[in-house]
């Protein structure tokens, strides 16, 4: 706040005219008409006194030229006309419903090269069906990360008590929760598909297998990213570890076997489940966002 | 010496001031407190009464008191103090301070073995609590909240959300940890701001009763915490009456008062300091650092001192004294903002040593608004050059009739009295001679140590009370 500027003419002129009862509300009128461009956001009579002192106004003054006993007591006149009649204010810019800015924490990028690490292994192990899943399901599940917490940055800005905070969070992290849950139940159907297949089509079952892989781990990295996003790094980097050692295991104990696969999907399905669950747990807890 | 991030660390008037007091008073050994938002290194040279430094950090780790049954019952206790808190800022009452001051023994007392007194405390949760019911709009949804009815308006706190509730918390539980700090052993504090130095302080006399004088170098509402709120009206709010609450608490406990100006001392009397405790100590300069400038300058200049922020008031100041005086220039110690540079005005830059640069002008010209310690001033009277003031902040009533004074932001005020006193010899030599001697009597270094030597002893006569001590280092306290 300055008021460099704002009471030139109130002090000079003011001082040499006598008081008189009609014109001190004009007075304070005026004066608090000037002081508005230096009180925009005032927040207390104290900050309209300091800001009437630092443009010249004293006590003698506030007695003089406005009528009142003391500076304080002139600063709450003003301070009473500020309030009671606030300045129109500019239009609000709309909430911010995507936070593409969180995007870039450094947590998140972290994750992320998790996530192409593990992209990369599926795809140089298990060929192209693990790749295209998970280049349409990378894109969406950045921009479910974003709007989830778009919403909860919007929701802090604006609810003013924790119930109803908790109720926006809580639906907020239901359609957070409804939008992983798709990939886990494709990648189960197309797995679950396969068994039921004729033995005699050995290339349609492997096909839809790597397509299982590639659904899920498109889907985990919604749920990597959202993890991240709630300050559960720590937790979406255990899970990462945990699914690629049960990957490890499969391919190290059960090497040439036919159902290897079939295991690995399995493996990763599991994964996801407990990732949900991490992600259940998180996004409906308000400690998750300060 | 408790201050608020700035002597030893930070260059400044006030780190100025605290330096000279220091280096003056050597009868007396200081343990130099600093209470710091980033951290920083000592930057003013050790002196021998001063050795050693405590720092206070407001960020990092906050110390726990343990686990289990340790830990529940210092969060019981730190969250009935916590709702007390809260409630006793927010509002004005008598019963509100009582509340506040009941609240921070408290939490002194749960402090006094270095935990952090608000670990394990929903405190943003007990803020909006305490935000509703002090008089802010009740509970709403996303579209704007109404007003109480049956409040007036200016009682109303600004709408607060639970992001303002979250930064607020964040900001008091850092402020707080300077209560969990222990002084070493002292006879008397001396807090020099009013802000989270005075917590400090009131934390060493709950808990050993040592009494503490408070300097108040600036007004509540320019603390550093109030930087801190980044914008938000709503979170400026909560952090303007927790500083004016511990202000207020802190002239009811101070053994003395002794602000540096007649502006601080108007302040602390509205806001319920006892007139008997309260002695004006105003800054002193050493007046063998500042002789008198015998010559002037053939040509007319004007030399300039003040923030870059009054230049856009100055620069058509000077163009007017132009059109008066044609041959006059205008000295602007301080660097050149970018832009073009108006015929007759010249810069000096960053400068250390302002002695030599008052002497290249003959009259001081100083605006804008400033701490309650006008050093430039005060050097520029001493230097027994005629001086020009706005009367920013009741400037007036402390340079008296030892400089001409000008309302604050009238360009063609300043001009005029420019015009007069380059024109006219006789008026120069007048308020040179009369701002060398009011400098000289009121400003001097030895009036205002001898003034603190006297607030001292005044001090050391108000011990507090035994039963304004803690008894005990944790649980609750009176």
């Amino acid at each position: 706040m300055t008021a460099v500027g704002i009471f030139r003419w109130v002090v000079p002129a003011q001082r040499s005219h006598p008081v008189t009862a009609e014109c001190v509300c004009d007075r304070i009128d005026d004066l608090a008409a000037r002081a508005r461009p230096a009180c925009t956001d005032t927040v207390d009579v104290d900050e309209v006194a300091a800001v009437l002192e630092e443009a010249g106004i004293t006590d003698q003054v506030a007695k003089q030229a406005y009528g009142q006993p003391e500076l304080f007591a002139l600063a709450g006149q003003v301070h009473k006309r500020l309030v009671g009649n606030p300045a129109p204010k500019r239009r609000a810019a709309r909430p911010v419903r995507w936070d593409w800015a969180g995007l870039f924490r450094p947590e998140l990028t972290l994750i992320r090269l998790v996530a192409a690490l593990a992209i990369g292994a599926a795809d140089w192990w298990l060929g192209p069906n693990v790749a295209l899943p998970a280049l349409v399901g990378v894109p969406l599940a950045e921009l479910m990360v974003a709007w989830h917490q778009g919403h909860v940055r919007w929701g802090l800005s604006a609810y003013d008590t924790l119930a109803a905070w908790h109720r926006h969070l809580s639906a907020v992290g239901w359609a957070a929760l409804t939008a992983l849950v798709p990939p886990l139940l494709v990648g189960v159907a197309l797995a679950g598909a396969c068994r039921g297949m004729p033995a005699d089509l050995p290339q349609a079952p492997a096909g839809l297998l790597h397509a299982a892989v590639g659904v899920l781990v498109a889907g985990g990295y919604g749920v990597l990213l959202l993890l991240a996003a709630s300050r559960r790094v720590v937790v979406a980097l255990a899970l990462s570890a945990l699914v690629a050692a049960g990957i490890a295991l499969v391919a190290h104990y059960l090497p040439g076997t036919a159902q290897k696969p079939q295991l690995v999907v399995e493996v990763i399905a599991g994964g996801y489940l407990l990732g949900l669950v991490a992600v259940a747990h998180s996004v409906f807890d308000s400690r998750s966002y300060r | 010496l408790i201050n608020e991030g700035t002597y030893p660390c930070r260059v400044g008037a006030v780190a100025t001031w605290c330096h000279r007091l220091v280096r003056g008073l050597d009868e007396h050994d200081y343990h130099l407190v600093t209470v710091l938002d980033t951290p920083a290194q000592r930057v003013y040279p050790q002196l021998v009464n001063s050795p050693s430094l405590t720092t206070i950090p407001l960020t990092g780790r906050m110390v726990a008191p343990g686990r289990g049954q340790a830990l529940l019952q210092h969060r019981r206790t730190a969250t009935h103090a916590a709702v007390l808190l809260c409630r006793g800022m927010l509002d004005d009452s008598v019963h509100s301070e009582a509340m506040f001051r009941s609240a921070l023994r408290r939490l002194a007392a749960i402090a006094a073995d270095g935990t952090h007194p608000l670990i394990g405390v929903p405190l943003p949760a007990v803020l909006l609590d305490a935000w509703r019911a002090a008089g802010g709009p009740g509970p709403s949804g996303p579209a704007g909240g109404l007003p109480v009815a049956g409040r007036p308006p200016a009682a109303a706190l600004p709408r607060p959300t639970l992001r303002d509730g979250q930064i607020a918390a964040d900001l008091l539980e850092g402020a707080l940890r300077a209560l969990s700090v222990p002084v070493p052993a002292a006879e008397t504090c001396h807090a020099v701001d009013g802000g989270l130095a005075t917590l400090v302080a009131l934390g060493a006399k709950w808990r050993a009763g040592v009494p503490f004088v408070l300097t108040e170098h600036d007004l509540y509402l320019h603390g550093p915490l109030m930087h801190r709120a980044g914008g938000r009206p709503a979170v400026r709010a909560v952090l303007l009456r927790f500083l004016r609450a511990l202000t207020r608490l802190g002239y009811a406990e101070a053994a003395a008062i002794a602000p540096p100006s007649e502006r601080m001392r108007r302040w602390a009397l509205h806001h319920g300091a006892s007139a008997d405790l309260l002695r004006v100590v105003p800054p002193g300069v050493d007046p063998h650092d500042y002789p008198p400038l015998r010559d002037e300058p053939e040509e007319p200049a004007v030399v300039w001192v003040g923030p870059e922020s009054e230049l856009p008031m100055v620069l058509p100041a000077f163009a007017a004294l132009r059109r008066a005086v044609p041959e006059a220039r205008l000295i602007v110690i301080g660097p050149a903002p970018p832009g073009q540079r108006p015929d007759g005005v010249s810069f000096t830059g960053p400068v250390t040593a302002r002695r030599a640069l008052y002497g290249m002008g003959r009259l001081v010209a100083i605006s804008g608004a400033h701490e309650a310690m006008p050093y430039p001033l005060i050097e520029a009277m001493l230097c027994g050059r005629a001086t020009i003031c706005t009367d920013n902040g009741g400037l007036a009533a402390t340079v008296g009739v030892g400089a001409l004074v000008v309302p604050p932001g009238d360009p063609a005020r300043l001009a005029a009295a420019c015009a007069s006193v380059l024109t006219d010899q006789r008026l120069r030599h007048e308020l040179a001679v009369a701002g060398r001697d009011r400098a000289r009597t009121l400003f001097s270094l030895s009036a205002m140590l001898d003034g603190y030597r006297a607030v001292y002893a005044q001090a050391q006569t108000r011990q507090p009370a035994p039963d304004e001590r803690l008894a005990r280092t944790t649980g609750v306290a009176s």
